[in-house]
């Protein structure tokens, strides 16, 4: 891998249809990348609570989730402070939202040195899908790419 | 001259009703004269969903119930179909039901001492606001709760809905090397758990003393989370199957959630019921901790249950040590299983409080009827009785956002499940 230094890529999702986006990309970077490619890759069920204690200060990362919109299949690239923050999912029983907890580690000094977010949009998360629907199928597969080229340019 | 408030509370995520509710709070005259917690989100059904299912689908549907505490319902849905089908699990199975479980109360206790009642009793309006000023806490919080996640994940595979535990046992048993690479992080985190339980008791809680009737189960040996007969401190001793004989469930007009009395009394269950009731099967080190903070218990202090809750994760941790020193992987991870028609009763300790489930089944092993009572349904008279009294004692005169904020804290402090906002309570005062 060319990039310098220490890289995370950290997929965030659910079980539920096109929100496991975020793990499917994880999923296919595995499969596609070479044996002792010293990435991190994780796919990650929590935002709040999980994604915190996992950022390394030091590293470069990638975080990989899916985004809700009317149009589904797009990577989109927001800025941290793009996203919209429920104030009320600050303290949620429920864990804290992306938005959140990038707030919350960056108060508390744990952000990476350098954070990239790669949403692909969705219209939903669907408890009874299993699968990708196809628009999201497709941009989950342009981003993996996009992932192997910049990682092998 | 009458005066009228009324104060709205927006609560989302109640277990089982998971949405909004709200606070009614009239004051005439300088009394309350309506105090009604209602709860307004529609039933999820959840019962009904299952009637028909095979047993082998119930242990992952009920975990859809709650993503805090999914361990909670699978294990005590679990402990009623083994009842069902007379199935006996391993020692080591049941060992390694009490170490996954004591994950959920890790990350559960730890997300709400830290991350949602700490702004309340430090003064803060938010988390980050608070994290600004009080950083290594924070930072403990989030570890020790990962902490938690991360022995979930051992036994479920995941933490959010695991998918692991099954009827006879697991699906499969993870590797020792997995086990006791966690043996370090616990050491650690034991160290900040025995910090965290002496800071709560420095804290100033407020002086909430109520006469309360404690709920929790009794282990004959040790401190109760999947296994016990249920106690009472009114002189409650039975098993799962008289829960129906002593405990009445019914609704409110003001409540889509079921609520529950024991002998047409409100009662307590959760951490500071469980730790009243439990204070001799505590382990010597844990009661040591507790003893040094000079804090009386039993006790009838509500917000008390902010330190039992810090103790029971310094009594998780030290639990969660043995058990992975112990842990060897067992020779059958399941025992076979065959279904019969019957009927089973399961409890055990979620983390907020005593959780019951009866199913009866058909000779296929399908369910027929399924009763599920959680701890937030049953802590919602204790928590309208804990209100009356606690804002009479605080003041009605105080202003609104004062009373707004004390309504707040008093809901909060039951952990049930409501918190999803920092600022729940919009209040409307009419005069």
């Amino acid at each position: 891998m060319s990039l310098p230094g220490p890289v995370q890529i950290i997929g965030i999702g659910s079980p539920c249809g096109d929100d496991r986006a975020g793990w499917e990309v994880i999923r296919r970077l595995e499969q596609r990348l070479p044996p002792g490619h010293g990435l991190q890759l994780i796919a990650l069920d929590r935002p709040g609570s999980g994604l915190i204690p996992l950022l390394q200060q030091d590293s470069r990362c990638w975080l990989v989730d899916a985004l809700r919109s009317d149009r589904p299949g797009q990577h989109l690239r927001p800025r941290p402070g793009q996203l919209v923050s429920d104030p009320g999912t600050v303290a949620s029983s429920h864990s804290p939202g992306l938005a959140a907890s990038l707030r919350l580690a960056e108060v508390l000094g744990l952000l990476p040195r350098e954070l990239e977010l790669h949403c692909i949009s969705i219209t939903a998360a669907d408890p009874l899908a299993d699968t990708l629907s196809p628009p999201v199928e497709a941009a989950v597969d342009r981003l993996v790419e996009y992932c192997c080229q910049r990682l092998e340019a | 001259m009458m005066t009228r408030r009324r104060i709205r509370i927006d609560v989302p995520a109640l277990t089982r009703v998971e949405g909004e509710g709200s606070l009614r709070l009239r004051i005439q005259g300088g009394r309350i004269s309506q105090l009604q917690l209602q709860i307004f989100e529609p039933p999820r059904y959840f019962e009904k969903f299952l009637e028909g299912r095979s047993w082998q689908e119930v242990p992952d549907l009920v975990a859809r119930i709650c993503g805090i505490c999914p361990v909670a319902y699978q294990l005590t849905a679990i402990q009623a179909l083994e009842q069902a089908f007379a199935v006996h699990p391993s020692r080591t199975v049941e060992r390694m039901r009490r170490l996954f479980y004591c994950g959920e109360w890790l990350q559960s206790h730890a997300l709400h001492i830290h991350l949602l009642a700490l702004p309340d009793h430090l003064g803060f309006d938010s988390l980050i606001t608070m994290a600004e000023h009080y950083p290594q806490e924070v930072k403990r919080g989030l570890m020790l709760q990962a902490l938690g996640n991360d022995l979930m994940c051992l036994f479920g595979a995941r933490s959010v809905h695991p998918v692991g535990a099954c009827v006879g046992g697991f699906h499969r048993a993870p590797e020792p090397r997995q086990i006791h690479r966690l043996l370090p992080r616990i050491a650690e985190a034991r160290e900040a758990a025995a910090d965290l339980t002496r800071w709560c008791a420095s804290l100033p809680l407020p002086d909430d003393r109520e006469k309360l009737i404690s709920v929790a189960l009794r282990h004959r040996e040790e401190y109760p989370l999947c296994n016990g007969r249920l106690f009472s401190s009114s002189g409650l001793n039975i098993s799962a199957a008289k829960w129906e004989h002593h405990f009445r469930e019914f609704q409110r007009p003001h409540s889509t959630a079921l609520w529950a009395l024991l002998e047409e009394r409100p009662y307590l269950v959760g951490p500071l019921a469980r730790l009243n009731l439990n204070l001799d099967r505590l382990p010597a080190p844990v009661a040591s901790s507790l003893a040094k903070t000079g804090i009386r218990f039993p006790s009838g202090n509500l917000f008390h249950s902010l330190l039992a809750r810090a103790l029971e994760i310094e009594l998780a941790l030290h639990e969660a040590e043995i058990l992975c020193r112990e842990y060897r992987p067992p020779e059958r991870v399941r025992v076979p299983v065959v279904p019969r028609a019957g009927v089973g009763f399961g409890m055990t300790e979620a983390p907020r409080g005593l959780l019951w489930h009866r199913y009866e089944t058909d000779a296929q092993g399908r369910i027929l009827s399924a009763r599920i009572v959680p701890p937030t349904s049953q802590n919602q008279a204790r928590i309208e009785q804990n209100l009356t009294a606690s804002l009479t004692r605080f003041g009605l005169d105080r202003g609104d956002d004062e009373l707004r904020l004390h309504c707040e804290k008093v809901i909060r402090n039951y952990d049930p499940c409501i918190s999803c906002a920092t600022h729940f309570l919009a209040l409307r005062v009419e005069r």
